[in-house]
């Protein structure tokens, strides 16, 4: 699928609205709700068995998704506030909560999750922190490498501020 | 038809529809009115019976999501949702449903989960869900705000009593270091106050014995003054013997001298009576002379002019031999007169020897009774300070014996304080469970007032240390906490470096003292443990520093 150049426009949701969908243990999309088929532009058989990385924008540095996943399968849940990217090429911001789905014998089988809006004032704030962490991943040649240091980056941050990644996440 | 749902119920009718059009075709004809009639109402049944068949398998999974969800999987969606129907805005509603459902159901178990943790800032993010979802999750919210206000009441009570136990421990050990050196000051002391006794009772016996040689002195000297007085009372009258025999002497001289002048009268009554035995020799020669011519007729005159010549001769002889005799005593005399003007010097001259002698033993007597009276003086004196010797030793004997005493209580106080100081470490340990910063420096704290009171004990003989296995700087909770991973937020803080070196000292110097004190060298031991405790202070601010910036 050749993708559609970024237009700048951003697209939103309402307040009383969530972007639900899950994955497998793959990340592939195994439920999208109307909202995010909404937002997102898609239609539900273009996203059903897609990797999640389909509304991944280039705004958003990988170390993030990393902390996510790592999280994830630490069995944790966590915030995030995400940049994604629309079929149209549009963009949208949203405040996601990704948590591991579990069955009844508490294994894990999925992933969950709810999006919500932006309070608008913490957008600033997010692309700042994302912009310093893009350009330490853009210094290194190597992904890994220039992940590793973004996300030492972002801890040193973080341990500056004396919270925890939660805490900041919440607290904004 | 009780067992059967309205969907069958309606596909049975549809089917019934289907035979009823398909007999009606075949009664009338295919063609004729009746038979097109019966065709078309087949025809509709087979539509019916196809779209029922469609919705069934919509509200097959409408149904099978919902016995899902009703069994609690709240994971469970309806996919591939076609169309824009009531059944399928019926089954977005479902997913819209259990969107929400399981939206609240997750945040509500992360933010309990979290809430368990401690983490009650962690709410249930209200945004995005509706209606009693949204007042249920604020009702949740509140209680977790109520929850998380009393943990943070909890542990800001956990934290005063912590601080509270810190400071207690501080200040006991504090007390009990108060107390090992008291005890050393105390214990010197005693020993310098026994030294001190021992001493003055030398000294006491000393004044004693010396106060008994003043007193044999004192009456030595009155003994002496006695004697003075008598020799010079027997000078005195040895001066009166002299004064009498002078004048006895004196007195015979003049007799002497009286019985030489008569002497000399008796030499001139001599010369006159030689001169008239003389004269009446030249006489009775002449009357000799005389008789012979007148012969015989002078015979008998010549006989008396004889006899009177012998009686002329003998009074010559006899004035000679006076006169002799007399020159001799004369001599005599005069000898007499020398000899007796030499013991008149003599006497002149012992008496003057007397009479300065009596003068040296006047002044002598006069020193004698001032020494006497001054030793006497000296024995009162003595006498005075012997008791107040006694006094001092009997002081000093007390302080001693108090010290002892105090000894004994100051000891009695330190087990009382070390048994509040292990039942506080006990506590401290309970409540140090957890490794927060902000613990780990209040213990730290503890760990160093500690670690100054073991050094002090040791240096006042209540306990022993071995250098050897002691916690240096890097090993001690402190420096395993500095040179760890939970100090990263600290690190650029000023009390943070502040603390490096004098945490340093107080570890090296610590150990050079308990080495010293091992090795005997006391002294140094003393200096290492005082630059050891200046350190200490020095990491105990800093700790306070980092402690209240950690608050």
């Amino acid at each position: 699928m050749v993708e559609r150049p970024l237009t700048g426009v951003e697209r939103n949701f309402r307040d009383d609205e969530l972007i639900v969908s899950k994955t497998d243990l793959q990340g592939r999309i195994t439920y999208c709700n109307d909202v995010f088929m909404r937002v997102a532009g898609y239609q539900e058989n273009e996203l059903l068995g897609a990797p999640h990385s389909i509304v991944r924008h280039p705004g958003m540095p990988r170390c993030v998704f990393k902390l996510l996943w790592d999280t994830l399968e630490a069995g944790k849940e966590i915030f995030a506030y995400v940049l994604n990217r629309a079929k149209s090429g549009d963009h949208y911001w949203v405040f996601a909560h990704v948590t591991p789905d579990m069955n009844a014998s508490g294994q894990v089988t999925g992933y969950h999750s709810n999006r919500r809006t932006v309070e608008r004032h913490v957008i600033p704030l997010v692309q700042g922190l994302y912009a310093q962490l893009l350009a330490e991943e853009a210094k290194h040649s190597d992904r890994k490498a220039g992940m590793a240091a973004a996300t030492n980056m972002l801890l040193e941050t973080l341990s500056a501020k004396g919270v925890s990644y939660e805490q900041f996440i919440l607290g904004l | 038809m009780n067992s059967l749902s309205s969907v069958s119920k309606t596909a049975l009718m549809a089917g019934l529809i289907l035979v009823l059009g398909l007999a009606l075709a075949v009664v009338d004809g295919p063609l004729s009115p009746g038979g097109i009639a019966g065709l078309a109402i087949a025809l509709a049944g087979l539509c019916q019976i196809f779209w029922m068949r469609k919705v069934n398998r919509q509200v097959a999974k409408a149904r099978h999501a919902l016995s899902q969800a009703a069994d609690g999987n709240l994971s469970v969606r309806v996919l591939n949702i076609n169309g824009s129907g009531s059944l399928s805005a019926m089954l977005r509603s479902l997913n819209r449903l259990l969107d929400q459902t399981e939206a609240f159901a997750k945040e509500a178990n992360d933010a309990m989960k979290a809430g368990a943790e401690g983490r009650f800032f962690r709410h249930i993010i209200v945004k995005g869900l509706r209606g009693e979802f949204a007042q249920y999750a604020l009702r949740v919210n509140q209680a977790l705000d109520v929850m998380g206000g009393n943990d943070a009441k909890l542990a800001e009570l956990n934290k005063r009593i912590l601080e509270s136990s810190v400071n207690i421990s501080v200040t006991v050990n504090e007390g009990a270091m108060a107390n090992a050196r008291i005890t050393s000051g105390i214990r010197h002391a005693r020993d310098e106050a026994q030294g001190m006794a021992a001493a003055t009772e030398e000294l006491v016996a000393s004044v004693q014995e010396i106060s008994l040689r003043s007193d044999e002195a004192a009456q030595l000297s009155s003994e002496a003054r006695t004697m003075t007085d008598d020799g010079q009372q027997s000078m005195n009258a040895a001066m009166s013997e002299f004064e009498a025999i002078e004048r006895t002497v004196n007195d015979a001289a003049g007799r002497v001298e009286a019985l030489s002048r008569a002497s000399q009268a008796i030499v001139e009554i001599l010369t006159s009576i030689e001169e008239i035995a003389a004269q009446t020799n030249l006489l009775a020669l002449n009357a000799t002379i005389e008789a012979a011519r007148a012969g015989e007729a002078g015979k008998g005159f010549a006989v008396v002019a004889n006899e009177v010549k012998g009686l002329a001769n003998q009074t010559a002889r006899a004035t000679e031999d006076i006169g002799r005799r007399i020159s001799n005593l004369r001599t005599e005399m005069e000898g007499i007169g020398a000899s007796m003007h030499l013991g008149t010097e003599a006497i002149a001259k012992g008496r003057h020897a007397m009479e300065e002698m009596g003068d040296r033993m006047s002044g002598i007597g006069q020193l004698v009774r001032e020494t006497t009276t001054r030793m006497a003086d000296v024995s009162a004196i003595l006498t005075q300070q012997t008791a107040a010797s006694k006094e001092i030793s009997d002081g000093i004997q007390h302080v001693a014996s108090q010290a002892a005493d105090n000894v004994k209580a100051i000891d009695l106080s330190s087990g009382a304080l070390d048994s509040v100081e292990k039942q506080v470490s006990h506590l401290l340990e309970l409540m140090s469970a957890d490794n927060s910063p902000e613990r780990t420096l209040l213990m730290a704290k503890v760990d160093h007032v500690m670690w100054r009171r073991k050094l002090i004990d040791m240096l006042a003989g209540r306990g022993d240390l071995v250098a050897e296995g002691a916690a240096d700087e890097t090993t001690c909770r402190l420096g395993r906490w500095m040179h760890g991973p939970a100090a990263q937020l600290y690190t650029d803080k000023a009390a943070f470096r502040d603390m490096q070196e004098p945490h340093r000292v107080v570890h090296q110097a610590g150990l050079a003292a308990i080495r010293a004190h091992k090795e005997n060298r006391i002294l140094e031991a003393e200096q290492l443990f005082a630059q050891m405790d200046q350190a200490s202070v020095q990491v105990l601010a800093c700790l306070d520093r980092l402690v209240a910036g950690a608050a």
